[in-house]
């Protein structure tokens, strides 16, 4: 198996020892692993009691997630339009912080800046404000039926606005403590409004807001923590919506329903048919694909065809979780594609129209899914030229979870120039990798990369560079002996096949789900896990949604790993 | 009634500006007579700074020919003829190390320790793993100030990485970074949003003002006290997140306490003018706005530093392995791709020298501001850092280094100093400049730096 796949503490800092471990691992590739999938051994390891309907049968360790998760900046905004309504005037959206690649990574490891803090209070008191300060309005948003709010209406309506916004009732001291400050901010004011509208300001800057937290209850038999039936719903509504528990989930946590796994199948699959759950999806795949670097990069393209670039990412990745009968594989193999008039043409595609539609690549070009779009072929790229370099990382980190080791300070990292016998940019690698101190890693690195070198760095189709023939074969395994391939389609045939494939997206969907720390698990157990995850998927054929209702029902979702054993 | 009408008015006119923070200046800090401390006979306030570039330079085009105090401009540095007395060139130390080029040279140089999973290339994770030394500073000199430390960003055009050790210079701890202001409008509104200069008989309604800040302390002493029952169920990483979170609220709290009013410290603590919506530069072509926003920046910097609203600042002109773009020099590419190609070494000074002019502008602005009858810079030292001295091979070796200022007296500006150890096998760090920099404002830091590459002297040749 793929012993160094996960293993990133085995990561040598030389090039060398990672590569004698990926060498022996990479042949591993037609062995098909059965032990993690489809067993119907595991039916009484029901620690959460919340397994048992799920196809993901085995027990698996519990995952390391945060205690402590910072709704994102997506989240933040999300949850306070759910609060004070869709029509709330918010700041310009933060960008995500990027940490593992992830906004749900860096929300569970990340701290607070004072200037986040501060950014927090003053939307709190201003938000406050308008919603309380408007006299037209302010009546029916509390729900009061004086024109003065009295002590029996602020409590009702801190109860009520306070459980929306800490997703979970407040306790009675909880409660007490924003009555008491309506009350000293009234008399400080002269004014039971503001006492209101004080209180609000500070249930927006609690950090029982701004932040998620999953303890769970340690559970001796299982010896892992369990969520309670609110976390839950968080959970399930942050994951799947990217906002707060709406009311009905809520309820269906105080009735009991989410601790058991038909419960949280029910409620996940209502809110996968949302279209919050189709924008939380694409924001999950524009990080795990990185397509924001897009925008980072010099990409001689303009503006507006590196947004459609995007959008037909986007809108493929869209069609093969959501439509009917779709596995995720088609998005790496299928030969068709979302396109607008801007992409046909860069495409060399006849037919006009407006919008995107879905049409099939050119034939000749050998396009293929997400590597055969110009997004992929473009972000990997320099202004100037191809890096099959960089596309082949991508391969190896993005679609595979290995690890590439970075250049060592005072290295040179230049290639030699072009000149009449070395005409192009693989031949310009070539002349690179005699240096063994390079070899080593571009070896690892290159190969999966010169698959698309028929395709510039804006993913224009070419045959020829600098007016020699271009190659576009390989081996996947960097010992160059074993999986062969020659263009695109071979090259994502193999790959769909690669054990590691299907765990790297379950990693991901793991990650984007319970904001899963492997840095904090056992080598072992987080293997193990993550394995045994890709397995359920490969035994789902790849489709998204029963992947997910399996997920949202097993332990790995309901259960994390206890503080002790960290 | 209609007194208490009108209390309401000012309160809610507050209150829905979402800021209320009255940032104060030191209070009762009027200078003597003689402009040179103030009038209860403290010092004035030293600063220290940080002013940060990318992707090393061309050592040939850089590096001046002779030493001392009459020194030649060399290609890339004549853009700072005109403020040649106000700085030093200080060449031939070692800045950080490890493995990852341009987040180990920034990040470790800043933090005195490799950065975190170092060697592997999954740059999201890639962070410090501990505070920099501009906080370490900032906790001996920077204390009482509004701002402890201010992190102000010009050029956009970020670097092809990611990862918290990548982006910021200033970092906290691991995964705790200081990100830099980018729009000088924010900048404005953080600094300035409630900072009146006292007129006499004027002014809003002290008492709404006094009880806007009963209200909000209200708020924020509730918040705290919620947050209490938080603390024992959380582990220990996650607690210290959490704990992180509230001392910003606290610092928010200690910020608005005052209850004297505002006291202006010079003539040059005065309310700048107001940038009327969003002012950054655009990371497509610094030349489009990059210029009048560096400007602007250096002059909200220098009025903060006037007024004493903080003492330890990081300016990052550019981002670590920045792709700067200029169209005035055809770069319309990026900086950094450049960096890499040995045959683009004139072109990569020409950035160089560009970025310098930029620089000029910076160093302007503040030794334009009068202070105790002299310039500002006189009573700061601000460090010109690189992530790398030749983008070609990533070195720390032979790291471009400036100093700015003159740190109240105590440090040498118009001189080029340069280690004789650049070439033994154990050189001269880049943090022996530091300590005698932090030294000359009054931080006393101890070492920087641990095991063969720790740390604890200065650099005599530089001091006064």
């Amino acid at each position: 198996m793929f012993v160094q796949l996960f293993g990133k503490r085995a990561l040598g800092a030389v090039c060398m020892s990672t590569l004698l471990g990926l060498a022996g691992g990479g042949a591993c590739t037609g062995g098909q692993d059965t032990n993690g999938a489809g067993g119907d051994d595991a039916a009484d390891n029901d620690a959460a009691g919340a397994s048992g309907a799920s196809g993901l049968s085995k027990v698996l360790p519990a995952p390391a997630t945060p205690g402590l998760w910072r709704l994102t900046p997506r989240q933040y905004h999300n949850a306070l339009r759910s609060l004070l309504g869709s029509d709330v005037a918010l700041p310009e959206l933060k960008k995500e912080q990027s940490a593992g690649g992830l906004a749900a990574i860096a929300a569970g490891t990340t701290t607070a800046t004072g200037q986040d803090v501060e950014g927090y209070e003053a939307l709190a008191s201003g938000l406050a404000s308008k919603v309380l300060g408007n006299a037209s309005t302010r009546q029916a948003f509390a729900g009061c039926k004086t024109s003065e709010p009295d002590e029996a209406c602020s409590k009702a309506f801190l109860g009520t606005f306070g459980k929306r916004a800490f997703r979970r009732p407040l306790s009675a001291p909880e409660l007490e403590r924003f009555v008491k400050l309506a009350n000293t901010a009234r008399e400080l004011s002269g004014d039971a409004w503001m006492g209101l509208q004080t209180a609000v300001a500070a249930i927006l800057q609690s950090p029982k807001f701004l932040y998620r937290f999953e303890q769970g209850t340690p559970d001796a038999k299982s010896g892992r923590n369990v969520l309670d039936a609110f976390e839950r719903a968080s959970r399930l509504a942050f994951f799947i919506t990217d906002t707060l528990p709406d009311d009905e989930l809520l309820a269906a946590a105080e009735k009991g329903d989410l601790m058991n796994a038909a419960g949280l199948q029910q409620q996940a699959k209502r809110l996968w048919n949302q279209n919050d759950a189709r924008k939380m999806w694409r924001s999950f795949i524009e990080e795990n694909y990185r397509l924001d670097d897009l925008d980072r990069g010099a990409a001689p393209a303009s503006a507006a065809l590196l947004t459609s670039m995007k959008e037909e990412v986007l809108r493929s990745a869209e069609s093969v979780a959501f439509d009917a009968n779709t596995s995720f594989l088609d998005f790496f193999t299928r030969r068709q594609t979302f396109v607008d008039p801007a992409l046909r043409s860069h495409y060399g595609l006849p037919g006009v129209g407006s919008g995107f539609a879905l049409a099939s690549f050119p034939d000749e070009q050998q396009r293929v899914g997400f590597f055969g779009t110009a997004a992929f072929l473009t972000m990997t790229s320099t202004a100037l030229h191809t890096s099959p370099t960089a596309r082949g990382k991508f391969v190896r980190e993005r679609i595979l979870c290995e690890e590439v080791p970075a250049p060592m300070a005072g290295v040179n990292t230049s290639l030699p120039p072009t000149s009449p016998t070395v005409r192009t940019t693989r031949e310009r690698l070539e002349l690179h990798r005699q240096n063994p101190e390079c070899a080593a890693c571009h070896d690892f690195m290159d190969p999966p990369g010169f698959a698309f070198e028929r395709f510039d760095q804006v993913g224009k189709y070419r045959t020829t560079e600098n007016g020699a023939d271009i190659r576009t074969d390989g081996h996947l395994d960097p010992a160059g002996k074993e999986d062969a391939f020659d263009g695109p389609q071979q090259l994502a045939e193999l790959l769909i096949n690669q054990t590691g494939t299907a765990a790297c997206l379950a990693r991901g969907l793991l990650r984007q789900s319970t904001g899963y720390l492997h840095a904090r698990m056992d080598e072992d157990k987080d293997m193990a896990l993550v394995d045994g995850l890709g397995a359920a998927l490969k035994d789902r054929n790849f489709a998204i949604e029963s992947f997910l209702m399996d997920l949202v029902a097993s332990d790995v979702f309901v259960t994390r790993q206890s503080e002790e054993t960290l | 009634m209609s007194r208490s009408l009108s209390r309401r008015r000012v309160l809610r006119g507050v209150m829905a500006g979402g800021a209320v923070s009255i940032a104060l200046p030191r209070l009762g800090a009027m200078l003597n007579l003689n402009g040179d401390g103030y009038a209860h006979g403290a010092a004035l306030p030293r600063r220290f700074g940080l002013w940060t570039t990318a992707n090393g330079v061309i050592p040939d085009k850089w590096l001046p020919k002779d030493t001392g105090p009459n020194w030649t401009l060399s290609p890339a540095l004549t853009p700072l003829g005109p403020v040649k007395d106000w700085f030093s060139v200080v060449s031939g130390l070692t800045g950080g190390f490890g493995f990852r080029p341009h987040a180990a040279g920034n990040t470790s140089f800043m933090t005195g320790q490799t950065i975190t999973a170092d060697g592997a290339s999954n740059d999201d994770a890639k962070t410090a793993r501990g505070p920099s030394f501009d906080q370490t500073i900032a906790n001996l000199i920077g204390k009482g100030t509004a701002f402890r430390t201010l992190e102000i960003g010009v050029d956009q055009a970020f670097p092809p990485e990611r990862g918290t050790a990548f982006h910021w210079w200033s970092h906290n701890g691991p995964d705790s970074p200081n990100p830099c202001i980018y729009d000088a409008k924010v900048l404005f509104d953080r600094l300035f949003a409630n900072f009146k200069p006292p007129v006499p008989g004027g002014g809003i309604d002290a008492n709404a003002a006094l009880v806007a800040r009963k209200l909000r302390k209200s708020v924020l002493d509730a918040v705290l006290e919620d947050a209490g029952d938080l603390r024992k169920t959380l582990a220990a990483e996650d607690r210290l997140r959490l704990e992180s979170h509230l001392q910003s609220i606290r610092d928010i709290e200690a910020r608005f306490a005052g209850d004297g009013e505002p006291v202006v410290i010079s003539e040059s603590c005065k309310l700048p003018k107001a940038p009327e919506s969003k002012f950054d530069s655009p990371a497509s072509d610094y030349e489009i706005r990059g210029p009048a926003v560096n400007k602007t920046m250096a002059q909200l910097l220098g009025i903060a530093l006037a007024c004493d609203l903080t003492r330890v600042f990081t300016f990052q002109f550019t981002q670590p392995g920045s792709r700067f773009r200029s169209s005035k020099l055809g770069v319309t590419d990026e900086f950094h791709i450049r960096t890499h190609n040995p045959a683009q070494a004139e072109s990569v000074n020409n950035i160089v020298t560009r970025i310098n002019e930029e620089l000029r502008v910076f160093i302007e602005v503040l030794r334009d501001i009068p202070e105790a009858g002299g310039s500002l810079l006189q009573n700061a030292a601000i460090m010109v850092v690189n992530d790398c001295s030749y983008g070609v091979d990533h070195s720390q070796k032979d790291m471009p280094y400036l100093m700015i200022g003159r740190g109240g007296g105590k440090l040498r500006t118009g001189i080029h100093h340069r280690s004789p150890m650049v070439n033994a096998i154990s050189p001269e760090r880049g943090w022996k400049l530091v300590l005698s920099m932090a030294r000359a404002v009054g931080a006393d830091v101890p070492s920087i730096g641990s095991g063969a590459s720790m740390t604890t002297d200065g650099l005599s040749a530089i001091e006064m």
